[in-house]
Parts: structure tokens; sequence; C-alpha cells
């Protein structure tokens, strides 16, 4: 404690210091009440919970886009990310003629990747507007990319739905005090608050509220990548975002719907890549002979490990939950558990095709396969 | 349409003179033992419930319109920003005029307000107890499987589509969907001793303490959870209610 208070003032003088010699530069400098511990930022203000006559888009950020799609960095150092990622409910498509009414973030499962670098601030703006018919494909002028790379592709098929619920935000990629800032919203509510990227990674964000498995098997998940403050030791010609995730879906009459015991049994009836089946299929992941593929892979379970593997590959390079010190060399297969990521980067070694797995083959039987071809530019 | 009507003039003649002379018809309900299925006092395992009236369906649109034309002071334009967030009654056209069927179940009523219609109905929300007893009496006098029950829930808070069993013991309609209902103690305060348990609340793990880990369980433990995480003010398009008397 007497540490932490130390800590504290420390925190609170150097943002005074850089009041006095007028460093206006938005980022990690911490502010009044904040603390730091070798570079790292705590102590982030109290969340707020209000009432907004909010009917925009439903996804705001210039980095948050549709998997498998990463945005680029294009800021030196750092910023102060304003991300609205409102909480909907969609029916989406995860199979062929299988669709159920998802809970989810933004109108897609997974939710938009939120891009962001080591050091940056996000404050971070979210709806509850699971009680209104939000129509993801017809996004206005300062729509996320995310918006114009799913009607570019609208593998999902998203329809409207009305589905009220009480939902929340948890990210993995901030510290913080959970009973705060992960707080639950109800219909109509909509909740802000602040997180920095402490460190970097590729990091899990789901809806916490209970019950936690219903609503993260319901849809409620998505990718956050922390890129490293001094940037990768390689250079990536390609880089693309990979969500695993099971759904648990039973048939009731017409529809699909939620199937707990299943859930309980980890017993999916299916298990995607980017919530399709085929999202890898269709759309393949492009690169050219010699390439280095750069892979952002995060299993967000919810119940179950990947084993993470590319047909005809060997992964040169794997930092682990995306951090640098955690590299691993040679690498055939990535073992995550539910909510672990990677950073995985391997060389295409020729033209062709080349399979994307789950190598624990029930999984890759279920769906949790895709494809990379290579081949020179047409 | 007619038999709504019958049965609206019904409940009227029934409380005729004694408070506002609209409600729903009600259903007696037996006394008898409720197995707890979330364990709110880990001490608690059954709970002795004593007899006592229901109505028989959620309170409809036009038994709504009727409390507001009696106390002007709960319509839309009159009512006081801190019983409500905003949306009350969102969608009606003018103070008293209901949108969709009349005999639908109203919705976009905050806990204050359903509180004061059933108070001048002379009677009060029903207690979480009282609501899950009866839940747990329509299965068992309907035979109704835990997994139908069950899968009734999951689709319901997924689609919003109401079960299709009926009540043909007691004459009770309408739960699980068309609404969610409002409890006069509907937060979800999970004892230990005399302490709160930690696993409450947001972000929080509250299967451990339900009975059986089944989908029916599961299921029951989803609606208290979600009707927990309202605020008193919260208005919602699936929201409604129903009282009991005494």
């Amino acid at each position: 404690m007497k540490q932490m208070m130390k800590m504290m003032a420390l925190g609170a003088s150097v943002s005074a210091l850089a009041a006095l010699v007028g460093c206006s530069q938005a980022g990690p400098m911490a502010t009044a009440g904040e603390f730091e511990v070798e570079g790292k930022v705590y102590g982030m203000p109290k969340a707020e919970v209000f009432r907004e006559d909010y009917r925009g888009d439903a996804v705001v950020g210039d980095t948050m886009t549709a998997s498998p799609h990463l945005a680029k960095l294009d800021y030196a150092g750092n910023k102060t990310h304003q991300v609205r990622l409102d909480t909907l409910s969609q029916k989406v498509e995860v199979a062929p003629g299988v669709s159920y009414t998802a809970w989810t973030f933004g109108g897609s499962v997974p939710g938009p990747v939120l891009h962001v670098r080591e050091g940056d601030r996000v404050v971070f703006t979210m709806k509850n507007r699971s009680d209104e018919a939000v129509l993801v494909s017809e996004p206005g002028k300062g729509a996320a990319p995310f918006y114009r790379q799913m009607a570019d592709n609208p593998y999902q098929k998203p329809e409207a739905a009305i589905s009220p619920m009480p939902h929340s935000m948890d990210f993995h990629s901030g510290t913080v005090a959970a009973d705060d800032k992960w707080r639950s919203i109800s219909p109509g509510e909509t909740i802000q608050f602040e997180w920095v990227a402490n460190y970097p990674g590729v990091y899990m964000y789901h809806c916490g509220t209970s019950s936690v498995l219903m609503h993260t098997a319901m849809g409620q998940y998505g990718a956050v990548v922390v890129s490293p403050k001094e940037g990768y030791p390689t250079e990536a010609d390609h880089e693309y975002v990979i969500t695993q995730s099971e759904f648990y879906l039973q048939q009731v009459g017409e529809s699909y719907i939620y199937d707990h015991q299943a859930a309980m049994a980890n017993n999916p009836s299916h298990v995607t890549f980017n919530g399709h089946v085929s999202a890898l299929m269709d759309q393949p992941l492009r690169a050219k002979k010699g390439d280095r593929v750069r892979l952002y892979v995060l299993n967000a379970g919810p119940n179950g490990t990947s084993s993470f593997h590319v047909i005809g590959a060997i992964f040169d390079r794997v930092w682990y939950e995306g951090n640098l010190e955690n590299e691993w060399r040679g690498m055939q297969t990535v073992l995550l558990g539910a909510s672990n990521g990677a950073v995985m980067e391997f060389i295409v070694p020729e033209d062709g095709l080349y399979k994307l797995v789950d190598h624990e083959f029930h999984d890759a039987e279920r769906g949790a396969a895709g494809a990379l071809i290579a081949a020179p530019a047409p | 349409m007619s038999g709504w009507c019958k049965q609206w003039l019904w409940g009227g003649l029934l409380l005729a003179g004694t408070v506002t002379a609209l409600a729903a018809e009600s259903v007696v309900v037996p006394e008898g033992n409720f197995e707890h299925p979330v364990l709110l006092d880990r001490e608690r395992r059954t709970e002795w419930v004593a007899s006592f009236r229901v109505d028989a369906r959620p309170v409809s649109r036009e038994d709504y319109a009727a409390f507001v034309e009696a106390h002007p002071h709960w319509r839309r334009s009159a009512v006081a920003g801190l019983f409500h967030d905003g949306g009350y009654l969102r969608g009606w056209s003018s103070d008293v005029t209901p949108d969709g069927a009349p005999e639908a179940p109203v919705v976009q009523v905050s806990w204050y307000a359903a509180r004061a219609y059933c108070e001048a109905q002379g009677g009060t929300l029903p207690s979480l107890v009282q609501w899950e007893y009866l839940v747990d009496l329509i299965r068992r006098l309907n035979g109704l499987s835990d997994d139908d029950y069950a899968n009734a829930v999951f689709a319901w808070y997924g689609e919003q589509r109401p079960a299709a069993f009926e009540d043909r013991a007691l004459g009770l309609s309408g739960f699980i969907g068309p609404v969610n209902e409002w409890l006069e103690d509907y937060q979800l305060l999970l004892a230990n001793g005399d302490r709160v348990d930690f696993g409450g609340g947001s972000c929080g793990d509250t299967g451990r303490l339900i009975l059986r880990y089944d989908s029916a369980h599961y299921a029951t433990l989803l609606r208290y959870q979600m009707r927990s995480n309202h605020a008193p003010e919260t208005t919602a398009s699936n929201l409604g209610f129903r009282c009991v008397y005494p």
C-alpha cells in the first residue's frame, strides 16, 4: 500500500512536470489520480453510465476493422483513440442455413477488430442497443472501416433483431477494476470508460454479464491487437486476424437457439474461424511465394482450446500472447487456451494452397479450417 | 378480443367499490413449498409460500391506459423524471392512447410505475419467491419437461419467442414471454452469512449457487441474473408486470 502511494505521488508529479513544460501530446502520460509502474499507466478515472439519444453508427473508430483485416497505424508514437462499439442483437449465419439471433458487439460475430499501439489510450463508449433494431448494412459517413468491409463481404448475412438484455464489456487488454469498468448496463444505457494499452498482445474482449458462458456463446466477443511500441523485428508482407470460437446451437422448430447442455459439455455444433464455417474458404487469405505472413490469432473459446497449425508451413516466429518477450522459433502448432492469443509468422514456401486448421481435428471437422492461397499477382 | 373484454369486465366487477375498478381476472394460488433453484441464502433451501391471488395474465395496455386516466401524475407527460429512464410508455400516441393491441401486455414501464399500478389495484408486485413459485407450479401441474422448459427460456431470451406451452391447471398465461415481469424484490442479492457474496454482480459467477447444474436450473438462473441487472428506472420493450393480492 505504501509502495502504491509512492507510485501515485510519482505519477502525479510526472504529469505536473509534463504540464509545466507544455507537453500536450496525448498518450499514456499519467494524469491526476493515475500512477505509473515501469512506464505502464494505472488508476483510470471512474466509468460513467448515462443515457444519450444516440442513433448513429454502432462502430466508430479509424482502426476498427472486420476480420480478417487489420487497420494500419498511420501515426507515430502514441495517441488517444475515441472508440464506440455498441452492443446489439443481430441475426447472423454461422454455417449454410444455420442462423441464430446473436448477441453482438457491432453486429457481427466476432465483433470488430480494434488495433492500437502499446501505450495508446482508449476512450471507450458503448450503448446497450439490444432493444433497438439496428441496421448494420447502411453505415453513415463517420463509420469505422469495419462497415465497408462488412458490406463488401456480408458472409454472415446480418439482419436486425431485438433481444433486450443487460450487457457489459470486458477488455482483456485493459487493467482496471472490473466491478467499475466492466459493469453491466441495461438496454438504453451507455457506459464510457478509459484504459491504456499497457502490454502489447492479441487480446480478447467479451461481455462479462452473468451468465457469462451464455453471453459469450451467444456471440459477444472480439479481438484487440496491441502492436508493440518498438514494432516487430520483422517486415510482414501481409497481416491477418483470425478469431476462433465455438457455437452451441440446436434446432428448435424453424430456428436455432443456444444449447446449454452442449455448452456445459464442451460439445459445440460449430467451431469457426471469424464466425462462419466457410469464412476463410469462400474468401481465402492471399499471399505470394516468399512472402512473410503475420497472423494475429485469438482463441475466443468460450470453452475449447485451439491447436493452431498451417498445413505446409512452419511458424518462423511466434510471439505468444503477442508480446515480443515471449518469442518462439520453428513452431509447427501453437496451443491456445480459451482467450489466449498469439502473433504467428511464416514464410510462404511456394505457390499453392495452404490450409489453416485447428489440429484438434474434431474442431476442424466442425468448421475450424480456412485457406491461404499463394499465387503470383494476376 | 371478446374473451379479453369479458375478463376485463369481470375483473372490474369483482373489485368494484374497493379500489380503482380495473384489474385482470385473478387466480388463487395454493400454498406450498418452494425449493430455491438459486441459493440466495446458502442456509435456506426451501421456503413455505402462503396462498395468494395473482393476475391471470400480464397487465395489458388498456388496463394501464385506464390507470393513467385515473392517475394523471402517471401520464407520460407528467411523470417525474426520477421514476423512469426516459423511455416510459415510449410509442404511445398520446398520454392515454397505447400503441399496439389494447390487450397486449403493457411494456416500457419502470419498476416504480409497475408498483404504483399494483398499489392502485389494492395489490403489490409479486415477490421473487411468489413469481418463481408460480413458474415451478406451472411446470409441475402441466407436466412440462425440464428440457422443454429450458428451451422455452433460452428461446425467449434469444429470440423473444414466447413459450408455446399453456397452463391448463391454474389458468395463468404469459409466463416465459411475451414479457419479462417486474418483481418487488428483483435484485439478486446473494448472502453468505452476514456478508454479500462476491460472486454476484457483473462479471460474477453465480452459477455455483444453483441447486443442480442442469439446463432447467441454468435457464432459471439466467432469468434471475437478467432481472437483477435492471435499474428501477429501466424501461424496455419486453418488460411488463402483473400484480398479486393478499
